[in-house]
């Protein structure tokens, strides 16, 4: 009855700590397949020639001549990559924990008050009219998206403000929404009348990790280690909103300046992840539900078991999404969703008092 | 204390309280009662720092409450409503009352547990400590809430209708708890709709009628016909038992 | 009274049913496109002939009122001479210059083209793509215009329509000459590339799009075009059109040429800053050729030039020598 494991300090440790061997693991795994075949041996060679060190540790001949090409693959095309994945997978994961508290509301995930849609209308616009501008190591397109992803929720923000207070949640979510229709429409209008264009407009909306390497990982570091360290400061904040702003003023939080930065850390990291994957469906919603499950909802825990269960769930989609099918790629939204919802819905089975909410 | 003067609060242009004066005293149950809408809800929130009020002050110690930034140390405040977001413990909802005290970053220490254990067993939850909320009875639940409250070690509890919607099973243990807490010595402040409950618990008693003060005294002197006929609008008995008046309303069987 | 209500109920039936322009079983024998190309006499009408999508089209006069919806097929039409009958092209139909004078009626997908428009121009034969063109087929079909599809996926195909289309305005010899000179290159390209031995066959990267990373894989005239340049496309094995792939199978295949277009990649440095992409040999060796799309992505009479280009781009050395210098974008 009470949540699996919330109990005792020592169990949350361990089973977290298992959690990180297990992505550990998965990235190795990620950089021995992929559509080109490679042999193990190949991959052993790629990490000693990046790691020198390692040799201290292994008895390997160094003097194999290793092929530039290869290391560029698992270096860049599959550990660069799967990197990606895992910073995407905790972005959008630990975003969509400190929305849906927030709002009280389990159905929020990453998007709710616009950031996809002005993500989607950045990049569309970029696309459409071949925007070419590079900034602080984002490649055109990203950087349109993450400018579109940030402004939108500022719009929101700015919008919904009621003399000197912060606007309250409801209102913000509501706003949120119809942004959303308003700029997902434009992103239609300008789809149907840029045919040349559809196909990158496509890949944006499905998201995708395919060709996301180191540049892009660099590209977004910076927000992303600002926007997590935030949210992990957010954590007893969020516990006490679980209340209701009422009471949580009453108890002496802070509720503007807890609700500027949630929304401020929970944008600036679901931007940057739209701006390199595209949008990415399904993570934030699911990641945080699982980890509520299974560790209970005090967010000192569930903001960082939803981080490594958001980054679990999208290295294993992008492993899959790019080696299902001979040499094609699938849409990696596709894949969170066939393997987020069977095991969440197992989950919400086992345990149905515990899923929370108004 | 807690000192009201004058206090003056409006929803857009519609007053909802004239001119609100009340002092709560260490140890004693204030009782703020009046048909709906009269401003009790709204009178409460504005006593615990959760609205401002237009003009008026609240005083806690003498000072202006809102100059107060830890003013939760010192005052805890019970909702109407408590549905929590999520399903969390008996202890952790508990254990949230020490936020006051240790803020966004400060890890607990023993003292924090100690006044969390100190709260569930005056609010006789120990052994459902690690049970989830959305699993108890409603007077379970508020008395978590209150556990909640008092893990804050106030000076002032501030309780908005807390036992409005419980079984009488409930409403008595509740009552029972708030009247214990009161003789510990905290100033409570409570607004109840059940007259016969404000009337046995209340120390002092303050009628509102649309907002205004219609009279403020012990139970015994204001809740008399005259008064409660006026401020209800319907006419009522009272009988006294133990010295205590009992308020029975009158339904008129012939139309 | 009864009898004038069953007339009336005969008449719309009739109307109803007589609109679809498909021929009915038992009725004139249609001739496959490959087989209009061995008419050698002059056109006897009615004619009835297969397209594309296996649609048996009945034609009792010589159109003279011709809307195009495939930028291909207009450029068909004024390879033959018969550019002066059409009265409506789409947007992306930007040759010949020419062929922007004609009236819009849409864009590339069946939701774009204007319906209304297409009827108020009174066509009497109506050129449309493949499947992605169902609507419009059936909308025009049940107002009574002659539909005929040209979606053409290969060389093949675009010789046996050009041929068709002179044939059914009346421009048979202008057809015919247009495919020899088509042919004539064709050939000495094949003669060109029979000259290279296998091992020396280029391996070819084609990229359609950047993002995402998608190539022409074995079922598109691309690929054929690759082929009969002495190409070999590195994903010739994929079974499909136009797949999305991952960067590692590029940098994996490393293949020694990489064609891309102007209209995606701008510019060569785009490919030449990707991470990874300076362990390709193309890449390293500056064999990389952006070229233009509306040359190279339009299965129509240009399909030549393509060639061309490609061949030239392949084994430039050879290709000169072969046809004294000639610019392929000039044919």
């Amino acid at each position: 009855m009470t949540g699996m494991l919330k109990k005792r300090k020592s169990t949350f440790i361990i089973v977290f700590i298992i959690l990180l061997i297990l992505l550990f693991f998965l990235i190795l795994i990620s950089m021995c397949i992929g559509s080109v075949p490679l042999s193990f041996s190949d991959v052993v060679d790629v990490i000693i020639y990046k790691l020198p060190f390692l040799n201290n540790f292994l008895d390997n001949d160094n003097s194999v001549q290793i092929d530039e090409g290869i290391v560029s693959i698992v270096w860049d095309y599959r550990l660069g990559r799967s990197l990606v994945a895992v910073m995407v997978g905790i972005s959008l994961a630990a975003s969509g924990a400190v929305f849906q508290g927030l709002f009280r509301n389990p159905l929020a995930d990453p998007f709710i008050i616009g950031a996809s849609s002005g993500a989607a209308l950045g990049s569309t616009l970029a696309i459409v009219f071949g925007f070419s501008v590079s900034f602080l190591g984002f490649t055109p397109i990203p950087f349109a998206a993450f400018l579109g992803a940030l402004i939108s929720v500022a719009l929101i923000y700015a919008f919904t403000r009621t003399g000197s207070s912060s606007p309250p949640a409801v209102t913000l979510l509501l706003a949120g929404t119809a942004l959303s229709s308003l700029f997902f429409a434009c992103v239609s209008i300008i789809m149907s009348v840029s045919e040349n264009d559809l196909h990158k407009i496509f890949f944006w909306l499905l998201g995708s990790l395919n060709g996301r390497t180191w540049p892009h990982l660099l590209a977004i570091l910076p927000y992303f280690i600002i926007s997590l360290g935030i949210i992990f400061i957010l954590a007893r904040p969020l516990d006490i909103m679980a209340f209701g702003e009422e009471t949580a003023s009453g108890m002496g939080l802070n509720v503007k300046r807890a609700r500027i930065l949630i929304v401020v850390s929970a944008s600036l990291a679901t931007a940057s992840a739209v701006s390199i994957s595209g949008i990415i469906g399904f993570v934030g919603l699911i990641a945080p539900h699982i980890a509520r499950l299974l560790f209970g909802p005090a967010h000192k825990r569930l903001i960082p078991a939803s981080a490594v269960i958001g980054a679990l769930l999208l290295v294993v989609s992008d492993d899959l999404a790019r080696t299902l099918l001979e040499s094609r790629e699938l849409p990696i939204g596709v894949l969170t969703a066939l393997l987020g919802a069977p095991f969440f819905l197992y989950l919400l089975k086992s345990k149905q008092n515990t899923l929370g909410g108004e | 204390m807690l000192e009201a003067k004058n206090i003056h609060f409006k929803y857009s242009e519609e007053p909802v309280l004239t001119d609100i004066s009340l002092k709560a005293e260490p140890g004693k149950i204030l009782a703020i009662i009046g048909p709906n809408g009269s401003g009790k809800t709204t009178l409460i929130k504005i006593l615990g720092r959760i609205l401002k009020a237009h003009s008026g002050t609240v005083l806690l110690n003498n000072k202006n409450i809102w100059s107060v930034h830890d003013a939760a140390r010192k005052i805890a405040w019970v909702a109407q409503n408590n549905k929590l977001a999520w399903p969390f413990s008996v202890k952790q909802i508990t254990l949230m009352g020490r936020f006051p005290h240790r803020g966004w970053l400060s890890s607990y220490t023993k003292d924090d547990y100690k006044a969390v254990e100190q709260a569930l067993n005056k609010t006789g939850l120990k052994e459902l400590k690690d049970r989830l909320i959305n699993t108890l009875s409603g007077g379970e639940v508020q008395r978590a809430i209150i556990a909640r409250a008092l893990a804050q070690e106030p000076d002032i509890l501030l309780l908005d209708e807390p036992v409005a919607h419980l079984d009488l099973k409930y409403k008595v243990a509740v009552i029972n708890l708030i009247k214990s807490l009161a003789d510990h010595g905290i100033a409570v402040v409570i607004s109840l709709h059940d007259l016969n409950l404000a009337a046995q618990y209340a120390d002092r008693v303050i009628l509102l009628k649309g907002g205004k003060l219609f009279a403020a005294g012990v139970p015994s002197s204001i809740l008399n016909q005259k008064n409660l006929e006026e401020v209800y609008e319907t006419k009522v008995n009272i009988v006294y038992y133990n010295n205590l008046p009992f308020i029975i309303p009158v339904l008129d069987k012939n139309p | 009274m009864i009898s004038k209500n069953l007339f009336y109920v005969g008449l719309i039936l009739f109307f109803i049913t007589g609109c679809a322009r498909e021929l009915p079983e038992n009725d004139l024998q249609a001739y496959k496109l490959d087989e209009i190309s061995g008419i050698e006499n002059e056109i006897v009408l009615p004619i009835a002939v297969e397209d594309l999508l296996s649609r048996k089209v009945l034609f009792n006069e010589i159109p003279a009122r011709i809307v195009s919806l495939v930028p291909a097929a207009t450029e068909i039409f004024f390879s033959v001479g018969a550019g002066v009958k059409l009265v409506g092209v789409t947007e992306y139909c930007t040759y010949p210059p020419e062929a922007q004078l004609k009236q819009i009626v849409g864009g590339y997908t069946a939701e774009t083209m204007s319906l209304e428009k297409i009827i108020y121009l009174d066509p009497d034969l109506v050129i449309v793509g493949g499947e992605y063109h169902r609507t419009v087929i059936t909308a025009l079909e049940n107002g009574g215009i002659n539909v005929f599809s040209m979606e053409m996926r290969t060389i093949k195909d675009v010789y046996n329509n050009i041929y068709f289309a002179g044939f059914i305005t009346n421009n048979t010899e202008n057809a015919k000459l247009r495919i020899e000179y088509m042919k004539e290159k064709e050939n000495k390209i094949s003669e060109l590339v029979l000259q290279i031995p296998e091992s020396s066959r280029k391996t070819v990267f084609w990229e359609i799009w950047s993002e995402p990373l998608m190539t022409a894989g074995g079922k598109s005239f691309i690929n054929e075009l690759i082929e009969i340049s002495g190409g070999k496309n590195i994903f010739s094995y994929m079974d499909a059109e136009y797949p999305v792939i991952s960067t590692e199978d590029v940098i994996y295949k490393n293949p020694e040429v990489i064609f891309g277009t102007l209209d995606n990649l701008e510019s060569l440095e785009n490919i030449e800053i990707r991470t990874g992409w300076n362990t390709i040999s193309a890449v390293q060796n500056d064999r990389v050729f952006l070229l233009d799309e509306n040359i190279v992505s339009r299965p129509g009479p240009r399909i030549i030039n393509a060639l061309g280009l490609i061949a030239k781009n392949l084994y430039p050395e050879i290709f000169n020598n072969y046809f004294d210098g000639e610019d392929p974008l000039l044919w």
